[in-house]
């Protein structure tokens, strides 16, 4: 499990910079189509397509980081009022939830690349599968981190990523 | 199938779930209860709710706020708003007031807006004698302004859902932020004469003078943000691009207190920000698609109507409905869930839809201070390290006279329309 845990870490510290590039690519692009709007004036066919796509990206391996930081709120106010004992069942409950919905996005998320990696993007001619997988990455990464929350939830073992 | 679908989606609330996932999940259980939906309909619906330019504004406006607030742009703000509001009565309660509006305009969410004011003001109320729940009750209550007063996420994702112009939301804003503002002030006035909270001496004119000149370059960000967008010049979401270029410039270059570290942890928290919204708008939009197939806001639409055809009535039971939903939901899912909902039976009754984003706002803004559950609450206890306990007391006063501004709202659209319509883009 630590050495689980230990890779879990890294390949968070990668997707980490990987959305940081990410984010400042959306920047450029975005800032570029307004100054070759009006400095340049002509606009740019791609920028809006590529912004929309790096969005994407960013929402599934940003999600990914807030699975590990525990940053998706719930409403708590409800367990809050539990037992420790129901406390305890209730967040394996929840992060064998999580596993299942990651574990869905994982699957249907590759089903649906079969269909859209024929298709082209209107814009940039390039296959719908480099946006589309986004949802198969982030649900895989998301489903990676909830399990390791999901087996130390069981043995009762207290996160110690921070 | 409707049944299913609301079933679960409490079930999964109340052992606190995730929002994002319990939405996805309940809609999951739904459409394999029904047998005639393909499942894969759910991540095609999350692809493409994540795929919108006009959404892209919520990571920007969120990155834009963080390099201000970094940038040391809060600390300015405040002494700003300081030299102006600083020597009346309770002094300091208008400073987070006012600076939170400074704020507001740069920032599109409340909880960034009571960190990022609330860290410096409620340390130097309670350096001051103010009592510690009033001085946190004061900042949480004013960061809501945040939402209200442009740019605001909010209204970026119910412009986006509707259809209704962002930038005519975004200036209708205004007139309800002001009001809130004016009124959480006169609150904070109020008690503070009756405890004796003393002001600080009249600012020279220097001292004003002085204070302005180094916000100067914060002040002029919302200008550029709203003057873009109304000029026409700008989309909001190259506004907000273009804002997050400007904060990057002053805050490396005029300021100088950004550094490559802090800009890495900046984008960090800004795709974390963004991903927690944006996860909840992409399965929200598979539930609400299973909603409006099952036609159900037509049912809730007859429903309400049937019970009365007064939009006084209407407008009321809805207020009190946000209420409690703003309580205990996030506020991006209450209004992808809500809205398609509602939105048909108000323009039934006539109600404009600019006018309807406003109240839902406004009513959600309000949500996040009421206790026991509202965001900004949590975040103003964790900064003065109090209970939540402590500061549910406190925090009614604010609370109440938010709710009779929210009521004054509804019932006199003009406050919402005029400026849109004034500028010509409504």
């Amino acid at each position: 499990m630590n050495l689980y845990r230990k890779t879990l870490e890294g390949i968070n510290t990668a997707v980490e910079y990987t959305v940081c590039v990410l984010i400042a690519a959306m920047v450029v692009v975005v800032f570029l189509q307004v100054v070759f709007r009006f400095v340049i004036h002509s606009s740019l066919p791609w920028s809006e397509e590529l912004s929309r796509y790096l969005m994407v990206w960013i929402t599934f391996l940003g999600a990914s980081i807030a699975v590990k930081r525990k940053s998706h709120i719930g409403v708590e106010v409800v367990v809050s009022l539990f037992s420790d004992v129901w406390k305890k069942i209730a967040a394996i409950f929840v992060s064998a939830s999580l596993c299942l919905f990651f574990g869905f996005m994982v699957l249907y998320g590759e089903k649906i690349l079969r269909t859209v990696k024929f298709q082209l993007s209107p814009a940039m001619e390039i296959s719908m599968a480099i946006p589309y997988s986004a949802l198969m990455t982030g649900g895989f990464l998301m489903f990676l981190h909830s399990f390791l929350q999901l087996a130390e939830n069981i043995t009762g073992r207290t996160v110690s990523d921070q | 199938m409707t049944s299913i679908l609301f079933g679960s989606l409490i079930f999964f609330f109340l052992v606190n779930t995730p929002i994002a996932v319990a939405i996805g999940l309940a809609s999951l259980a739904a459409i394999l209860w029904s047998g005639t939906i393909p499942p894969v309909v759910i991540v095609q619906k999350m692809f493409t709710a994540a795929d919108s330019f006009p959404l892209m504004a919520v990571p920007f406006f969120i990155l834009a706020g963080s390099l201000m607030e970094q940038g040391g742009i809060s600390r300015r703000l405040v002494e700003f708003a300081n030299s102006i509001v600083g020597r009346f009565s309770g002094g300091l309660a208008f400073v987070a007031i006012i600076a939170s509006m400074f704020f507001g305009a740069i920032s599109g969410a409340a909880v960034a807006c009571v960190a990022a004011i609330g860290t410096i003001l409620i340390p130097s109320m309670v350096r001051r004698g103010y009592d510690t729940p009033f001085a946190t009750a004061v900042q949480a209550t004013a960061g809501t302004l945040g939402v209200m007063i442009p740019p605001s996420i909010p209204m970026i994702i119910y412009g986006v859902l509707t259809g209704v112009s962002i930038g005519a939301l975004f200036m209708g804003g205004i007139l309800p932020g002001f009001l809130v503002g004016g009124s959480l002030m006169l609150v904070a006035w109020i008690i503070s004469r009756k405890r004796g909270y003393k002001g600080d001496e009249k600012a020279s004119f220097a001292r004003i003078a002085a204070t302005f000149k180094d916000a100067f370059f914060a002040l002029l960000m919302p200008v550029i943000i709203l003057g873009g967008i109304y000029g026409g010049v700008f989309t909001p979401t190259e506004a907000a691009v273009v804002a997050v270029v400007y904060g990057f410039l002053i805050g490396f270059f005029v300021y100088h207190e950004l550094s490559l570290k802090k800009l890495k942890d900046i984008l960090v928290t800004t795709a974390v920000g963004t991903a927690t919204v944006m996860l909840i708008i992409a399965t929200s939009s598979v539930f609400s698609w299973i909603l409006t197939a099952q036609r159900v806001p037509q049912a809730v639409a007859a429903a309400m109507l049937s019970f009365s055809s007064n939009p006084i009535v209407i407008l009321t039971l809805i207020n009190l409905l946000l209420l409690f939903i703003g309580t205990f939901m996030e506020t991006t899912a209450s209004i992808i869930i809500l809205v398609p909902v509602l939105l048909p039976v108000v323009t039934q009754i006539g109600v404009d839809p600019l006018h309807f984003g406003i109240i839902i706002v406004v009513n959600l803004a309000i949500g996040m201070v009421t206790p026991p559950l509202g965001v900004c609450l949590f975040v103003g206890c964790s900064i003065a390290g109090i209970k939540l306990e402590a500061i549910s007391r406190a925090a009614w006063p604010f609370i109440l006279i938010m709710i009779a501004d929210v009521l004054l709202l509804t019932y006199l659209p003009w406050i919402s329309t005029v400026l849109p319509k004034l500028a010509g883009i409504y």
